[in-house]
């Protein structure tokens, strides 16, 4: 069948950005009021067969696919790797009858910065350069844009600046990210640091303890001392007492949550027929934020793992988001020689140093309609994206997240990644569909959740003071009026294979529990009336029961072995009923997970894994040990990251490419091209000289 | 995917026999035995018998519909409630443990070589699967793919007799009676020190 192509329509929008700007510019010339162009403007595809940067049929395969999949022809283009992205920019100059510049975050004037919001600035792609003065010598404010220059550009720069006159030049997207990055660096950290802290200091853990809460802790600490000085035994009943029942009621919510869960054993949310019936016309952008630190030997894994994904690469964004003080990754990363859809972000430095920091910051610069995280070491299933997205269609507008399984692919390594798999098993197939099913707030995994990228930014993205800010964003959705789904597709990742890398990790999940427990029920009566008594109840038992009970369990160890070993000794202290509950409690607890665990490993068909679950309760007090160190932790240091090592497993050694493709692109990354003619730094030949802002602003407000 | 795949991967994708999904109506199951048992456990009690008499056919009843949706249906969560109905027939104190662990053995025999298992995990795994270490590290060495549509498809699984699989089902369906008869027994052992 012969198709017809609109070529017009399709340089029309020769980019994303330029979809928001609708007005055309004489020369990149724009007053806030600009008239029509002089000159018909050329055509994209017309102007890179003329520069020798395309051929026809190069051409011609773009725009079919164009047309098929609905994205701009630029981003066609720089998906299949058939130009540059300098090239395409220069084109789009010549398209747009602008100057094209390279810009030096160097020579951005940073007075004039500071009248310019970031985030207003990463969402629409361009940045202010610096004033100058015009061949009228009037004074004139130059504008570098990744998109069509103009008439809001313009009005914005006269609003905030006052001065009548902007020269709009067209830049690459990653200029203006790297302008944005150096010269709103403070701006972008502060946002990304304190953005909740500020607008919402109740639901950040910037602050640990409230006073009420420290003098609620403090009044029961004094309070137990006392009486047990003047009542031992009384004071003993209580507290055993109180343990078995924290115990019981956090035992008895996973198990009565898992079991409604199991109703999802045959219940497909999102079916593979659903799937094939996307339209990718229909698909949106999507971008995936990476957070990555010293993971320097796993990032070219990373990008074969995501290469995988069945989603247009037109309309992917991976944001690889390395920190400042990790040459090491950086460098990996450059030889790793991703594709054009991967960009670098390099987080500047603060404190605290932690992945929701890091996040924040990518999210600022995300351009997709949804956001997913992925860790370095993950491979989802090459569906996923496209399962999520028609679950955000079925759930509804109040849908702000939807979380996939977790699965490891080195489950068999050794007991450690056994028992994780196990676990896993249990809380995503079970746990996480019970929470959903019974519709309870569900803390999200570090990975694998999938956000509306405006309702994520409304609820103030990731609170960097709490370590498990992917539990806190869940119940903060939640307490919010958003609901969280959970979705048919799994993400394999790395299990923890070493026991001291395994309670650091958990120490930190541990400590993050507590975070958002103290975070959540500083206004408990505002928590049942925002989310519900069930709500309440269930988040309470859940994320408040689970640090509780790993505090709780070697108690009642100890009580078991008191008794086993010295019948009677407790007799004295506690009523023998208190003692055989205890028992039973503890036998019961363990009873439950070890079948949980083992339901879990047998309806994933990991059939080898299951005899392992007869030794979870071994696995769970190491709970135990990681959560008191999570309770000192909390006290002494509350923000501190435990940096979890990936990468430790066989599975994923030797990952990173080498050869001549990998050196050929990494130099392009790295090393500056020549400017080509035409096309300068700013281009700006016919000004009389560049002006610092501080010396002009006094002039434009008379 | 296919293009980055290495033959021995490639090799495993026949699951086309499989591609549909194990359907149970586990709801109709539920709803049938709780009918029958709100028949008869009142019907029991009001010709007299005790609670204990009463009790005795529902769990039987759950725990032989139940076992047998988990053996021939493939559903896990069957096998935890005839596992679960299994240690109600073994609290009530009128079945010993031995030959309810009996019946779990034949069961999880039966397990091994029902067709419906071989069938579920083959649908599973064309959907979702990890690779083997050697799988993903020939992942790991092909050339990166920057075009198409790439899907991944797994691994064609047994559908003969599987061991591991009958031992699994073997502790699903014999760990809730076992650990309420240890239950019972130490704590009587604790109380009777």
């Amino acid at each position: 069948m012969t198709r017809r192509f609109d070529r017009a329509a399709a340089d029309a929008d020769s980019l994303v950005v330029t979809l928001l700007f609708s007005k055309p510019t004489t020369a990149g010339r724009a007053t806030p009021v600009s008239g029509p162009p002089s000159a018909p403007e050329r055509r994209l595809g017309d102007v890179l067969v003329e520069q020798g940067v395309l051929t026809e049929a190069q051409l011609f395969d773009a725009l079919r696919q164009h047309e098929r999949i609905g994205e701009p022809l630029g981003a066609v283009l720089l998906a299949r790797g058939l130009v540059t992205r300098r090239q395409l920019y220069v084109a789009l100059a010549e398209v747009w009858g602008a100057d094209m510049a390279f810009v030096d975050p160097m020579e951005v004037d940073t007075d004039l910065a500071r009248l310019f919001p970031s985030a207003m600035l990463a969402r629409e792609v361009w940045v202010p350069l610096q004033v100058e003065r015009d061949d009228d010598g009037e004074l004139q404010v130059v504008v570098a844009t990744a998109g069509r220059p103009s008439a809001h550009i313009a009005q914005e720069v006269v609003d905030r600046t006052g001065i009548r006159r902007v020269r709009q030049v067209v830049t690459t997207d990653w200029d203006v990210q790297r302008a944005l990055r150096t010269v709103w660096r403070d701006e972008l950290v502060h946002d990304a640091v304190r953005s909740l802290a500020e607008r919402r200091p109740d639901e950040s853990a910037s602050t640990v303890f409230v006073w009420q809460q420290v003098a609620l802790g403090i009044t029961v600490a004094a309070g137990t001392i006392l009486s047990a000085a003047l009542w031992f035994s009384t004071t003993m009943l209580v507290l055993v007492t109180t343990v078995n029942v924290a115990v019981a009621l956090a035992v008895g919510t996973k198990a009565l949550i898992s079991t409604v869960g199991t109703a999802y054993e045959t219940v497909e949310q999102v079916s593979d027929a659903e799937v094939e019936a996307l339209v990718d016309t229909d698909l949106p952008r999507y971008t995936i934020l990476v957070p990555v630190y010293k993971e320097a030997g796993i990032v070219g894994l990373l990008m074969r793992n995501l290469a995988a994904l069945d989603y247009p690469r037109e309309k992917l964004e991976i944001l690889l988001l390395l920190e400042e003080d990790d040459p090491e990754t950086l460098a990996a990363a450059l030889a790793a020689a991703p594709p054009d859809l991967v960009r670098i972000i390099v987080v500047p430095h603060s404190l605290p140093k932690t992945k929701p920091r890091a996040c924040n910051v990518g999210l600022a610069f995300a351009r997709g309609e949804f956001v997913v995280i992925y860790d370095a070491e993950d491979r989802p299933d090459p569906d996923q994206l496209k399962k999520s997205l028609i679950a955000f269609r079925k759930g509804g507008d109040d849908l702000v997240c939807v979380q996939a399984a977790l699965n490891y692919f080195n489950a068999r390594e050794n007991l450690l990644t056994r028992m994780f798999t196990l676990e896993y098993s249990s809380w995503f197939d079970y746990t996480l569909a019970g929470l959903d099913k019974l519709r309870l707030p569900i803390p999200l995994g570090g990975t694998s959740n999938h956000f509306r990228t405006d309702l994520l930014r409304q609820l103030g993205g990731w609170d960097p003071y709490n370590v498990t800010e992917d539990a806190d964003l869940g119940i903060r959705a939640s307490a919010r009026g958003h609901r969280v789904a959970v979705v048919n597709s799994t993400t394999y990742e790395e299990a923890n294979m070493a026991v001291g890398n395994w309670i650091r990790q958990r120490s930190r999940w541990i400590k993050g529990y507590m975070q958002t427990v103290l975070v959540h029920t500083r206004h408990p009566v505002r928590l049942v009336r925002t989310v519900g008594l069930r709500q309440a109840a269930g988040f309470a038992l859940l994320i408040g029961g689970t640090p509780l009970m790993f505090l709780a369990t070697p108690w009642l160890y100890l009580l078991f072995l008191a008794e086993l070993v010295f019948p009677g000794v407790l007799v004295p202290a506690l009523p023998e009923w208190v003692v055989l509950v205890s028992l039973a409690n503890l036998l019961f607890g363990n009873g439950v997970i070890i079948y949980l665990s083992l339901l879990a490993g047998f309806k994933r068909r990991s059939y080898g894994l299951v005899p392992f679950a007869l030794f979870s309760p071994v696995y769970w007090l190491l709970h135990s040990i990681a959560s008191y160190k999570a309770a000192w932790q909390l006290l002494t240091k509350p923000f501190y990251w435990e940096k979890t090592q990936h990468g430790l497993s066989a599975h994923v050694q030797g990952g990173a490419p080498d050869g001549p493709a990998a050196e050929t692109q990494a130099e392009d990354r790295t090393v500056q091209p020549p400017a080509p003619a035409g096309a300068g730094r700013h281009a700006a030949g016919d000004v009389h000289g560049r002006l610092a802002w501080t010396d002009v602003s006094t002039e434009v407000q008379r | 995917m296919s293009a980055v795949l290495t033959p021995t991967v490639a090799d495993r994708l026949d699951t086309s026999w499989a591609v549909r999904p194990p359907r149970v109506p586990l709801r109709r199951v539920f709803l049938t035995c709780g009918l029958v048992l709100a028949a008869e456990v009142p019907l029991m009690l009001v010709m007299g018998g005790s609670w204990v008499d009463a009790m005795l056919p529902g769990y039987a009843i759950l725990m032989v519909t139940f076992g047998a949706v988990f053996c021939f249906a493939a559903v896990t969560v069957a096998g935890f409630t005839a596992g679960a109905a299994a240690a109600g027939l073994l609290l009530l104190g009128t079945v010993d443990l031995l030959p309810v662990l009996a019946g779990a053995a034949v069961l999880a025999l039966i397990c091994g070589v029902a067709p419906g298992w071989a069938r579920v995990e083959a649908w599973q795994a064309a959907r979702s699967v990890a690779l083997t270490a050697g799988e993903e590290a020939a992942v790991a060495r092909a050339p990166l793919p920057v075009t198409g549509r790439h899907r991944m498809n797994g691994p064609r699984q047994r559908i003969s007799w599987r061991l591991d699989r009958v031992f699994a089902a073997y502790l699903v369906l014999a760990f809730p009676p076992a650990i309420a008869a240890f239950s019972l027994w130490f704590i009587g052992w604790v109380a009777g020190r």
